[in-house]
Parts: structure tokens; sequence; C-alpha cells
């Protein structure tokens, strides 16, 4: 099966991130519909049936996540996260650069059926080019009358503000983010309470990722049931892909969750390897989550095979490596990143992969030591489950199934004093 | 009442209960370095983590409420993998200088070692290094390489003391602990986050390197420098006062003392002491004996004669010197109130410190907190962060220290008046008050009538506490030194003084100083044909008496300080006198011819007013009422305390400001 694509429709026409060719081709119908024929109950209730799961990584129902929001009469806000700091993951990046428009009808329309008056889109710090996309989009909609203080002449008031954080991966984690877009050092919050009733300054905050809040345009336009139609039972609707390193046609796929598998993501849509090489290992769900080998290429791509096999659909950053790839070495740049990016706060994460770190960097330039395999394994042991938010747990996924997958390349670096694989690739 | 197992323990605890909370009461130690129990939780450390049955993952005993039925496990082999491998990845990048730490022998992170971590380490790689000596402040320097980022003390400031000056930089690995750019640690409170360090991270610049703490006698005693009365430890080594410690009293202090408690021991062992007795002859203070000296003071005080003081002293010496100037002198002329104060104790009910816990309203009377009470302060913005209202009424728009609402006025009185009639949403809000608590400065007669009558015009429960005397001011006022029948007060004093009108004074510890009108005092000691004064340090007053009778220090001596609740607190000696000192108690007995120690005089007082040692107890006795002058208030105290600047004089003695700056460059 091919791409299926909802988001992704009309990405390809010239002029799409402008409001009149966006307008053209359907745009902020969605949002008319709602605003002006929907009750926000109604447009909440069309999400919930539509079977949408969060985008982000977490997969957590968003009709239920809305749901949560206590019916006291306090202040609402919606977020859109769109910090997308995951390795592997550029879906929400080629959304916010090429179709800045579907995003804003999504916030909108969200902020609508949650009633929030006001809006908030988080950016990663790099994200400095989408920013001014989405500045000039959101202009745009204010002129003609989809932002602000009575949005299609509805009375509603619904108002979006822009928010550039400053470039940590934590950031991605919604309580983390809300603090970072506070204006505080973006570290976790200690839950409960949740963002749903004590988020955004205190308030009942609905956190989503830019392709969830994306995907309630077209589940507006069709209806949720027929959303609900596309995709598994429990895995609805189609889910973006960003397939990178050594595939022939990376980039980001649009799909049917459930209806391609792997293989056929990896060889009829990306191309297959480079010629005359063979794939070694994919991790399907961004950094965060266990490697597949070839022997389960075959399972579908949902969000309860890929659970089966032993990883995670995570965010859909399909990071694909050759029989040229050194493993020990791809987690050790992998580590890299995440001793990076640990926010300090809790022991594990901050000290172990500190540590973790040190150890792979020793193995990978020949100076592992007998025991250190063991070492890792156990260090990891002591992170799973133990950190304060699940940045510990990502930052040891990709290492543990490594050391699983590929134990005697790993012990093949310490008996031979070195990378067996010669020069480094990462 | 809610019941769960703890390690096949059947506990009931209240609703909202922690489990480690709950843990604790069952018996069951849960090991900790983030929590604090003066603190929110944080979960940060991971130290404490259990098994909780149905729950996926292990959870932080320390920010998990109980629940009914919830079975929990602190003592299974997954638990104590998890507590070693915490304890295996602080260990990690830790120095390891225990033998050269202040904290060494009191450091929760070796205390968790051994019971809980892994009995060696598999970290064979490069440890981090850092900073070891950064100065923080006048009072606090890092040593960045032990911190374990447990955050107590950033936490610290921003939550208890609200003075965000401490902050995490960088982060990961590579987070520090450091003060806030363009700041340096100068909060009054700094000292708290060094006992609250569980490693020794943050060291105290006085005491660094001083000791090792097991080398440290501890002698329980009461702060000597305010009105709340916080209870103290002080630790010595041969006798010398090494450092204090706080006693946490659920009651009064909350385990936190200010920097001026903390560190005010200074004049005991570092200043000029006064060890021998003196009398003026020939112009000169010679030393005599305690014999010479007491005959040469009996002879001095006849005719007309006051004593002044004793605010700084033990009630035992003061109900003495009460009888004595009373029985054996014959006068009515004695007053403690030497500083800026109408009355130590408020007329109506006296309130205590922990009825800001259950408070609906608080008016600050002209009441500055930081300077007169700060402690107090600590849990009033505890309270305010809970919602709380707190009015200030005064002169100026900043006399408290945390976030209330302010009442600008000239006329304190006047304008507590107006509120006790009804007036205004305040006014409202001040008469539908379930409970009230107001804080005064204890200045302006007018004040203490408007404070009367608007505690008639209520008819709920309504409390004052004074918070303006001194450690002791309301045990003065309590015994009654203050002018009997016909007798002159201070002002009556010095005046009489000045126009030649007393033939001799007795000061208790007290040089006269903080006396509103100094031109009035030079007057009066110029004129005065006979001074004696008891005390434990040199000051102008002692260079200008004709009789000087040296005293213990508190920490040398035993007795009580009665503090602003009214509530009479025992300290005990524990530092090493000079040879030739007095007790105060002792000097004052020997003047009215009695035998008597301490236990003697505590149990004459407390015959005489039991209600002061009962005073934790709402259903004790009432307290003694306050007496006072119906005169219009005085000038208010200058500030002592100015943002940015370090505390008060011997604080910035410790560690010249140059030097500081230098080395923080």
């Amino acid at each position: 099966m091919p791409e299926k694509r909802l988001l992704f429709k009309n990405i390809d026409v010239p002029g799409i991130d402008g409001i009149e060719v966006y307008e053209q081709h359907g745009g902020y119908q969605s949002l008319r519909k709602a605003v002006l024929d929907m009750t926000p109950d109604a447009v909440l209730q069309e999400v919930m049936t539509s079977n949408l799961r969060g985008r982000g990584g977490a997969g957590f129902p968003t009709g239920r996540k809305w749901s949560f929001l206590p019916k006291d009469g306090r202040t609402r806000y919606l977020v859109c996260n769109g910090d997308e700091s995951e390795p592997g993951t550029c879906k929400d990046q080629e959304i916010i650069y090429r179709i800045p428009h579907l995003l804003i009808e999504g916030v909108l329309a969200s902020a609508y059926a949650i009633g929030a008056e006001d809006a908030f889109i988080y950016l990663r710090g790099e994200f400095k080019t989408g920013y001014a996309v989405l500045e000039r989009a959101i202009a745009e909609a204010r002129a003609k009358g989809y932002v602000g203080d009575n949005v299609l002449g509805s009375g509603k008031r619904i108002e979006i503000t822009l928010y550039l954080g400053a470039g940590a991966y934590i950031c991605g984690e919604e309580t983390a983010l809300l603090e970072s877009l506070e204006g505080k050092r973006g570290n976790p919050r200690l839950k409960p309470p949740f963002p749903a009733t004590a988020g955004l300054y205190g308030m009942p905050t609905v956190v989503n990722n830019v392709e969830t809040l994306s995907a309630v345009v077209p589940i507006i336009e069709m209806g949720g049931a027929e959303y609900a139609k596309l995709g598994t039972e429990r895995s609805a609707g189609t889910k973006l892909f960003s397939v990178s390193g050594n595939v022939k046609r990376p980039g980001n796929y649009e799909v049917e969750l459930g209806k391609v598998t792997l293989r056929e993501l990896l060889y009829d849509i990306a191309g297959g390897p480079p010629d005359g090489h063979e794939f070694k290992a994919v991790i399907p769900g961004g950094s965060s989550v266990p490697f597949l080998t070839p022997d389960t290429f075959d399972t579908p791509l949902d969000y309860e095979s890929l659970q089966a096999a032993g990883t995670m659909l995570g965010s859909g950053g399909v990071i694909v490596l050759d029989d040229r790839a050194c493993i020990a070495g791809s987690t050790l740049r992998l580590m890299e990143f995440y001793r990076h990016e640990s926010c300090g706060k809790c022991t594990p994460c901050r000290e172990g992969t500190m540590w973790l770190n040190q150890i792979l960097q020793r193995i990978e330039s020949g100076e592992g030591r007998p025991g250190d395999l063991e070492t890792l394994e156990d260090l990891c042991s002591n992170i799973d489950g133990q950190t304060f938010c699940p940045l510990g747990d990502a930052a040891i996924g990709a290492l543990r199934s490594g050391l699983k997958l590929f134990h005697d390349e790993f012990e093949a670096h310490i008996t031979k004093g070195g990378c067996p694989m010669g020069e480094v690739v990462r | 009442m809610i019941t769960l197992t703890i390690d096949g323990r059947e506990v009931q605890v209240e609703p909202g209960t922690l489990i480690l909370d709950a843990a604790k009461q069952a018996g069951i130690e849960i090991p900790v370095f983030c929590y604090h129990p003066r603190m929110d939780p944080v979960a940060a450390c991971r130290m404490c983590l259990v098994r909780i049955e149905k729950m996926p993952k292990l959870q932080p005993a320390c920010a998990t409420p109980v629940a009914e039925g919830m079975v929990v496990y602190t003592d299974t082999d997954e638990v104590r993998k998890s507590h070693a491998g915490v304890l295996e990845f602080i260990l990690a990048n830790h120095p390891l200088d225990c033998p050269i730490c202040d904290k060494g022998g009191e450091c929760d992170l070796q205390d968790n070692s051994i019971r809980y971590g892994p009995n060696m380490t598999r970290f064979a790689d490069h440890k981090r290094h850092l900073d070891k000596a950064r100065p923080l402040g006048p009072i606090v320097e890092l040593d960045q390489e032990r911190c374990i980022q447990c955050m107590r003390c950033v936490r610290f400031m921003q939550e208890v003391a609200g003075d965000p000056v401490l902050t995490l930089h960088d982060r990961g690995g590579h987070a520090v602990v450091d003060v806030a750019e363009g700041r340096t640690f100068d909060s009054i409170f700094s000292g708290n986050t060094i006992e609250i360090c569980p490693v020794g991270a943050l060291t105290s610049r006085p005491f660094r390197f001083k000791a090792r703490p097991w080398d440290l006698d501890e002698v329980e005693s009461v702060c000597p420098h305010c009105p709340v009365g916080c209870n103290i430890r002080l630790s010595l080594r041969r006798g010398e006062v090494k450092r204090i410690l706080s006693r946490d009293n659920e009651e009064i202090d909350w385990g936190w003392l200010c920097d001026r408690g903390r560190f005010g021991y200074g004049f005991l062992h570092e200043g000029e002491r006064l060890t021998e007795p003196m009398v003026r002859r020939g112009g000169q203070l010679v030393p005599v004996s305690w014999s010479e000296a007491i005959a040469a003071l009996e002879a001095g005080m006849k005719g007309r004669v006051g004593a002044l003081g004793g605010g700084r002293s033990s009630l035992e010496a003061q109900y003495l010197m009460r009888r004595w100037m009373q029985e054996k002198l014959g006068s009515q002329n004695v007053d403690h109130r030497v500083m800026p104060l109408t009355t130590a104790i408020a007329p109506g009910p006296v309130g205590r410190i922990d009825d800001v816990n259950d408070v609906d309203l608080v008016l600050a009377l002209d009441a500055e907190l930081i300077e007169e009470a700060p402690v107090f302060g600590l849990r009033l913005r505890r309270f305010e962060r809970k919602g709380l209202r707190i009015v200030s009424i005064g002169r100026r728009a900043d006399l408290l220290d945390m976030p209330h609402e302010d009442v600008q006025t000239d006329d304190v009185a006047r304008t507590l008046t107006e509120i006790a009639q009804g007036g205004g949403e305040l006014g409202e809000a001040f008469l539908k008050a379930r409970k009230v608590l107001m804080i005064w400065s204890g200045r302006g007669g007018d004040v203490a009538s408007a404070i009367e009558a608007a505690v008639k015009a209520r008819s709920g429960e309504t409390y004052t506490m004074v918070v303006g005397g001194i450690a002791n001011s309301f045990g003065a006022q309590a015994v009654g030194l203050v002018p009997g029948e016909g007798g002159l007060d201070a002002r009556g004093m010095l005046e009489a003084a000045g126009k030649g009108d007393l033939d001799g004074l007795f000061l208790l510890a007290e040089d006269l100083l903080e006396f509103p009108d100094q031109g009035m005092v030079h007057e009066a000691l110029d004129r005065l044909p006979f001074l004696a004064v008891a005390a434990v340090v040199p000051s102008s007053a002692t260079e200008r008496a004709d009789v000087v009778l040296p005293l213990a220090g508190w920490a040398e001596s035993d007795g009580h300080f009665v503090n602003m609740e009214g509530r009479a607190q025992r300290y005990y000696s524990g530092a090493s006198r000079p040879s030739g000192v007095y007790d105060d108690w002792q000097l004052m007995a020997r003047l009215l011819g009695l035998d008597w120690g301490q236990e003697e005089t505590e149990a004459a007082v407390k015959a005489e007013l039991p209600a002061l040692f009962e005073a934790h107890r709402r259903e004790g006795g009432p307290l003694p009422k306050g007496g006072y002058a119906a005169e219009p208030g005085v000038e208010v105290k200058p500030s002592i305390y100015k943002k940015g600047v370090t505390p008060d004089p011997f604080l910035r003695s410790l560690v010249p400001q140059a030097e500081l700056a230098g080395r923080a460059e």
C-alpha cells in the first residue's frame, strides 16, 4: 500500500504556505464548520469518535485527554508542542515550514473544542525560520478573521501566541515545556497534578503535538467516524514517518497506521538500501526506542504491532542503519545526545547518562574492559523506570536493545581493542 | 484515617500523609536526600523509591500520598537494588574527600552509603572536577564537587525565604548550584542552607575546617537575639562555641534560624570581655575583688536611685532585680524599656506563634519582621503562600519582606480604630474573620489603646504579639521591671539624672545605645553621681561607670528567656567562662542577700508567674497584663538590614568585603 495523504494532501501545491492558496484548496473550511455549525462539545465528540491518538510519542487518546479538563469555570489553555527534538524526527517541522495554516487551523479548532481563548504554539529554539513562517501565517489568519477577538464573526475570542524555546530536548516533555513557556528553567514538574488540572500558570491545560492538532482538521472535515475507519481499530488514521539514514529516498511519508509494514515503508516507499548494501537495524520511533532487525521488518506500523515486536511507534522517526554502521558507535552517538540533554534534576538520569557515555566512549575507542558490557546492562537496569521523567528510559532504549541484539559486536570491540567496523560510521 | 500496609505492618495515618511519613510513624526508615520535612517534595534524588502493589514502576515515597488499602514494600531485593543503584550513581562523581569535609560524621551521604550503599563502586572513569571553594556570600562557601543536586538550598531560598538568590546553572551532569547572576548570597537566612545541605557542599565560612563534628559537645539553648526565642543547639569544642545549629520546634521556629542567631556568638570568645569587677578610684577603673565591688555598689546606690535594662538577662535575674529594687533599695524607679518600646506585652490576649497556622487575617502594626522577628516572618510567609491575608499598617510600605497588602499611614492608632469600627472592606473583613492575629511593634501608647479597643470590637478570637522587644523583654515586663507606683520610667530617670535629681543608677546588661534620645543619655551620664553597670562586654556605659560587674554570657550561664508569646524557655550553660564573672542571677541574688541558685530562683518565679511556664497551653492561666504609659509613638528604629548589604556589623567583620570581592573573581 502506498502513502495515504491526509495532512500532506496539498503539501506539494505551490504557494500552499500562503493563506490564499490554502483557502483555494479547502483551507479553513473545518474551522468554519466547527465554529459556525458545531458546538464545542460536538467537535470534542468527533475527535473522541475518531480514535485519534497523540502523535508526539506516547500515543494517548486525544479526545480523552481533552475530556479530563475539569468543568470548574477556570481559564483553560491549549498548548501546541512544537518542540520536535527527538533525533530522527522532522515531521512537525515539515508541517510548520510548508503548510503552516493546517497547524493554525487545527490549533484554532481544537482551542474552540476545549473552550480555550488562548492557545500557545511552543517551538524548539532551533526553529527560527519556522517561527517566522508561523508568525506571518498567523498575521494572515488574523487579517482574514480566523484569529482574534471575533473568530469568523462568531463572537468567540481565540488568540494564538508563538513562543520560541531555548533549545532543550527536555522541553518536549509537556511539564518541562510548560515551565519553559512560563519563562522558567525547563525542568519536568512533579505529577500529579497533571496539566489537565494545573498546567500553564496553574490553569487547566491541554498539551498536544503539532501533528495531532493538524489531524483535527481532516477529522472535522470527514467526520470522526470516517477517520476512525482509516488504520486499525486501535491505531486509527494516518501517521507521518520521518525516514532517515541509509535509505535511497529519506523523507517524511504519511501512511495509514497498520496498513503498511516496516519493510514496505523501507523498500517500496523509501527506496530500499543504498546500492550494494543491506539493512542492518532500524530504530522505528525516534532515538528513544529499541532497535528492530531485518527479521522483524514485516511488523505492521501501528502502536500495538510495534509494541509486540519489543519496540515503540514513538514519534515515527525511523532511523535506518545499513551494514556499514557500528552499533556501539551509534549507541554512543545517541548516548552523547542524552547525556547532553539530561536536565540534571534526578540522579539516575544525570549521573547514569554521564557514566554510560564514558564506558561507551572507551569501548568504541578500543579501551573497553572485561565486565564493561555487564556494567552497561546493570546501569541501564538502575535507570530503567526509576527516573523522574521518561528521558531516562529514552536514553537507554537503543543501548539496551543493541546490547541484546548485537552483543557479539560490542564484545568484539573489547576483545579486538577497537571498532571492528574500521572507520567509525555514525 | 487511612489504613495501609508497609512491609507487612498495618499502619493508620491521616489522609494526605506521604508514604515516607507513614513509614516513619511505623518505625520504618526510608532513605532520602532531597526530601525535607519543611519543604514541598520534589522527588528528584530518587533515593526513596519503594514498591507499591498495582503500580507499574517504583514510586518516590517522599511524594506519594497514602491511599486506603495500599500495600508498600521498602525492603525487597528490587528496592534494595534501587537504593544501591542511586547511591552508586551519586558516589560516582562524588569527590570522597570525607577526611577533610566539615560534614564528615554527620553526612546523609555517608550514613545512607553505610546502610544502603553498594560496598564498592564499579566507577573507574573520570570524575567531574568543579570549584572546590566558591564563596557565595559573606557566610556560605560552596564545594561544587560535593553537591548532589538535591536542590534543598535552592528550594529553601525560593520557597521558604522567598528570595531566589540561589539557582541551578547549566544542566545534566554539568548542573551546578550558584548564586543568581549579579547577586551575592546576602540573605539573612543564608545559614539555614548550610544546615539542611545533606552533604558537605555548603559550608559555613566561620566554621569551615574548625572542628570535626564528632569532637563537638552539644548543649540545648535558646537564641538571645530577638523575641522569637528560636531553639538552638550550641556546638562546643573545649568550652568554646564553634557553631550554632537549630533545634526544630514545631510551635516556634520550624528548625530555621536567621544569621544573626546562627552566627551571633562571636562576642563570647573573640571580642573584648569584662573579666573582673572594677571600681573607679582616682578617675581610673581598677580591678577589685567581688566583695569590694559589691560594697562599692551598695555604698553608691543610696538616696534617689533607679535601675534600667534587663531585657537581655535571664528571667531569674530580672525577678531578683525587681525584688532588690523594691525590697532593698525601696525604689519604684525601674524600667527595662530602654529601646523604643512602649510595652513588651500586648494589651488583650497574647497570641502564639503557631496561631499563624489557622488565622484568617493578620494585621501587622508598624512591625518590621525581617529585623524584629525574622524567623517568625518565615512562618507568616509560608501561610501567605497558602492564601493567608496579611495587611501591614505602618508609616512605610515596605515593612514586611513578603507579599502583603499595605495601608500606609502616619497614624497607626487611628487607622486601626477605623478598621475596628468596620470601616471599608478591610474593616468588614476584620470584624467578620473567625480568628485574627495582630503583630505589633510595641511602640506607641495610642496604638496600645487602639488594639485594646479593636480586640473588644470583635466577637471572634483575637490575639496580639509584640515583636519590637528583645530576647527577654516579655519576661522583664512580666516580673515587673516597669515603674511601680509613683516610679520613673526610663525617660523619666534619664531626665531626672540630667537635672541632677538622681543619685545612683544601675544598668543590668544594658548600654543605653538603643535609647532614642542619645543627647539625653549623655547629659544624664555626665551628671549622675554614681553609675554601676553589670555587663558581659565593655561599652561606653562601662567606660563611664563607677562600678563594673562582669557577667557570664548566655551560653555560659543557665536560665530562662520568655519569648514574645510569653513562653519561658530554658537555656543551659555549656561554654566555659572567664573565671571572674558571675551569672546574672547570681549577682542579683547576692545583692538581695539570698543564697539562691538558678533552681531556687526559677522555683520562686514559677510560683509567682506560673503562666509563663504554661504558655504553650492555651488553657494555662492568663498571662500578665502589660502596663504601658499612654504616651504617643516613638521613633521607628533605624533599619539594620538593608537589601544587598551584609546583615550586621559583627557579621560583616567575619569576612572583609574587599576580600570577598577579590575571591569571587
